[in-house]
């Protein structure tokens, strides 16, 4: 157990630090950065200036060098940008993406497995047909356009819900997050069900074909035959043998849902890690890029790892190898 | 942040303001306690440190905390702020006579003193992407007469100065010595001596301001501003039409006929101080992306003939580009200045559209079938820049320059066209002074002065050098502006730039809500923001 930990930990080293060089790479085959920061009113001499003071003007090599004996101290440089350490923004950005991932995943789970088991056990009902076609539609509509909807649809047109940005920010316990105030949360709604759709689809498609397999199984047909209630076999047994695969998705799908919901961050200028990536790409903003996909891959490697956890845990049956 | 509490705070805060008046007499200060504007921007400020960074955003939100000395806005004129007056004691020597009784938010009362100890760190602010430096390096000696009177000298004559001036926001000696720009960003420090302050920074996303009680003018009729960056055009707009804020800036154009109907808000266009313009390759013998009709790499480059580069832009139909591409919210350029800014040379005459006239020139100049070409431009630097250089392209394949364009993202474009990968590109300039363009994009590049840092393609004309620096050095305004509005003459005369248009700020409020001022350098300020 001990070794499959460390296996993964060496595995997610090496993938930082491949990471961090594909980016070097790519920025400097990319363009200048040093272009797009200077002021119009700059004059050659300060151009230079800024190339000097960003490090920019020694050679690749060179500059991958020292960012890579500053990265073992834990400092991944400086924002050209904002001049602030990079992993500190990409941390102060974090919360707000969280929360949102969250918000999205919980939705996602509770409406995908309820509306799954609905369209399990009563497969013949118009209900549960909608359900399946829905799920379709959740699937095949690209988020840029659920967003743009949505936002015209309750933020312009009915004037429902708020479409920009993070709303009030509450405590609770030593937390800060827009779960704990009214304003908050309505700001949520938006973004975090645009984030939640496609996801509410695959999940709703897994539930559904898992419970309907599993209703059909022998031991479902043996409890039936113990008497016990219909609640109980579907919330009980069905649910706990479909929730390895579930929990596997779900994992994969949390970490995909904090990568990739630049969409629906741009969209309702969510303050998040997706914008800021947005944001920092478009002037090259290179601390920033190597900081923010290092910390999405971390995030990967430890969602994963701890799903794995998860699915030894819910099915003893199940042995990470310590060689993995 | 809702926009029903808003509403309601609102409503609230008249029905106290109006009770309040009944009793004490006093609704302004009731109604004005409580009134909040909340602006929508394409880009925030990337450090709450005046010096640091040299961007319109940065020079843009900092004011609302730190004043200058004089105000820029891209008129003829510039107008007083911390400085009441100033006058040219001699060529080289500027007296500026200081408001008086000013204090910075904390109390920290305001002194000559405090100029030379904001001019003295602007070039020492480490690890900047683009320092203040070129607007305090004409000044070589600083003393204060008394605490109002600023002595200034320059080592040459340098009648622009109090424009230089109006970059620079004004720091206190007390209260700022040594601090770093992170102190500026957690706000610490964030102290001047503005109409606001600064209650909260989320960097590449948002500022807070509210009230400064010490201000020395008219105190502002928002208690607290919010400028929030939307770097998408349609995400704003519906920002805006959802109620989520008051006042955006820039409409995207495609967006503009159904702004413009809505009945939620009123979009205002007003000139801007932005030139787009075409720099075509005149000084390289063999220039790039350039072949015969077959394919072959040109033996020699037709953009060395002026006639060629008169014929290209007599070809461009720039009306067309303002009506369709831009939805009007433009002009026809036909220099590198606009009619608001100081050095527009009015005698200069409208370049015509004459397509027959154009390929008669090429024909006159030897390329009567044309030849191959690829014209490159960035995406989403400037309004449209993409369908703009479509339409270039266009043109100029009418008149038998089989032209093909290529836009790509700003981040790959500047560095490309820096090291000479195009043979004409597109894209803009904005400053506030006609002279600005000239020294930044054609005069001679020279490393040591620092001058032409923008002449990507290393244009040099001595009789237009001679005339820029002459009138650097003008001491008369009405010198100044002739000798500039001669230089750009020179300049247009030999097409070493094809100005293509000037485009149009536009601002988009609530309806009923505010009115907003739009100044030609296209500040998104509060302070330019009237309360309806």
């Amino acid at each position: 157990m001990l070794m499959y930990i460390l296996g993964r930990v060496c595995q997610s080293v090496l993938l930082l630090l491949v990471m961090s060089m594909i980016v070097f790479v790519a920025v400097f085959a990319i363009g200048d950065p040093v272009e797009i920061l200077v002021s119009p009113q700059a004059t050659q001499v300060e151009i230079e200036q800024t190339r000097v003071a960003l490090g920019l003007d020694k050679p690749l090599l060179n500059q991958y060098g020292v960012f890579l004996a500053n990265a073992l101290q834990g400092d991944l440089g400086r924002s050209f940008m904002f001049r602030e350490p990079a992993l500190g923004l990409v941390f102060s950005r974090l919360p707000a993406t969280l929360e949102l991932a969250l918000c999205a995943l919980l939705l996602s789970v509770f409406g995908g497995v309820v509306l799954g088991l609905i369209a399990a056990v009563y497969p013949d009902r118009l209900i549960s047909r909608s359900i399946m076609v829905g799920s379709i539609f959740g699937f095949s509509l690209p988020t840029f356009w659920i967003g743009t909807l949505l936002v015209m649809v309750f933020g312009i047109y009915l004037g429902w819900l708020p479409s920009i940005g993070r709303g009030q920010v509450g405590e609770f316990l030593g937390l800060h997050s827009s779960f704990f105030t009214l304003d908050g949360l309505t700001h949520l709604v938006l973004p975090a069900l645009t984030l939640a759709l496609g996801n509410t689809a695959l999940i709703i498609r897994l539930t559904q074909s898992g419970a309907s397999d599993a209703l059909s199984s022998e031991f479902i047909r043996f409890a039936r035959a113990k008497g016990l209630s219909r609640k109980r076999i579907i919330c009980i047994h069905v649910l706990k043998s479909i929730l390895i695969p579930l929990v596997t998705v779900v994992g994969i799908e949390f970490g995909a849902l904090i990568a990739f919901s630049v969409v629906t961050e741009t969209i309702y200028a969510w303050p998040g890690m997706g914008k800021l990536i947005v944001d920092s790409i478009a002037v090259l903003d290179r601390p920033v890029i190597v900081a923010y996909l290092m910390t999405i891959a971390l995030i990967f490697v430890l969602i994963n790892l701890f799903a794995d956890l998860a699915c030894q845990f819910l099915d003893p049956r199940i042995k990470v190898k310590d060689n993995a | 942040m809702t926009t029903r509490r808003d509403t309601l705070k609102l409503a609230l805060s008249v029905t106290a303001a109006s009770t309040a008046q009944s009793l004490f007499a006093s609704k302004t200060a009731m109604a004005q306690a409580d009134r909040k504007l909340r602006m929508g921007v394409g880009l925030a400020p990337n450090s709450m440190d005046p010096h640091y960074h040299n961007t319109g955003q940065n020079n843009s939100a900092l004011r609302h905390i730190f004043d200058t000395l004089t105000n820029e806005m891209g008129l003829p004129e510039v107008t007083p702020c911390l400085a009441e007056s100033w006058i040219m004691l001699d060529p080289i020597t500027w007296q500026f006579n200081l408001r008086k009784g000013v204090t910075f938010s904390d109390g920290t009362p305001f002194t000559a003193d405090d100029v030379i100890f904001t001019f003295e760190r602007v070039p020492t602010v480490p690890n900047s992407p683009g320092l203040y430096t070129p607007f305090v390096k004409p000044i070589v000696k600083m003393e204060a007469k008394d605490d109002n009177t600023l002595i200034l000298k320059t080592a040459q004559p340098y009648p622009t100065l109090p424009r230089e001036v109006a970059w620079i926001q004004i720091l206190s000696r007390k209260i700022h010595t040594g601090c770093t720009t992170d102190e500026f960003n957690s706000l610490k420090v964030a102290i001047g001596t503005g109409p606001f302050k600064a209650t909260k920074y989320i960097p590449g996303d948002s500022v807070e301001f509210e009230r400064n009680s010490r201000y020395w003018g008219k105190a502002s009729p928002w208690s607290t501003v919010q400028l929030k960056a939307i770097a998408n055009d349609s995400t704003r707009l519906s920002a805006l039409l959802s109620n989520d804020l008051d006042i955006i800036f820039r409409v995207a154009t495609p967006d503009l006929p159904r702004a413009e109907s809505d009945q939620r808000i009123s979009v205002s266009l007003s000139p801007a101080v932005e030139i787009v313009f075409l720099f075509p390759d005149s000084t390289r013998e063999l220039s790039v992306n350039m072949t015969d009709s077959s394919g072959k790499p040109l033996t020699k480059n037709p953009l060395q003939d002026v006639r060629v580069r008169r014929a290209l832009s007599m070809s461009i139909d720039r009306q067309a580009i303002v009506d369709r591409v831009m939805q009007k919210a433009g002009r026809v350029a036909n220099q590198m200045s606009t009619p608001t800014m100081e050095g527009f040379n009015p005698a200069i005459p409208p370049i015509p559209y004459d397509p027959a006239a154009a390929k008669k020139l090429l024909a006159e100049a030897g390329w009567p079938d044309g030849w191959k070409m690829k014209i490159n431009g960035p995406v989403g630097f400037i309004a449209n820049d993409d369908k703009i250089l479509q339409a270039v392209g266009g043109f100029f394949s009418r008149i038998g320059v089989d032209t093909t364009v290529e836009s790509v993202s700003p981040a790959v474009y500047f560095g490309k066209a820096t090291a000479r990968e195009y043979s004409i590109f597109m894209t803009s300039y904005s400053g506030p002074v006609a002279i600005g363009d000239l020294k930044a994009l054609i005069v001679t590049k020279d490393p040591k002065t620092g001058d032409g840092p923008f002449n990507r393609h290393l244009y040099s004309n001595k009789k237009l050098d001679a005339l820029v620096y002459q009138a650097q050095e003008a001491m008369d305004v009405k010198d100044r502006v002739r000798l500039t509005g001669e230089a750009m003459q020179v300049a247009m005369d030999d097409v070493a730039l094809i100005p293509l248009i000037q485009t149009m700020s536009s601002v988009a409020v609530k309806r009923g809500f505010a009115k907003y001022n739009p100044v030609p350098i296209g500040w998104a300020w509060a302070m330019l923001a009237d309360p309806l």
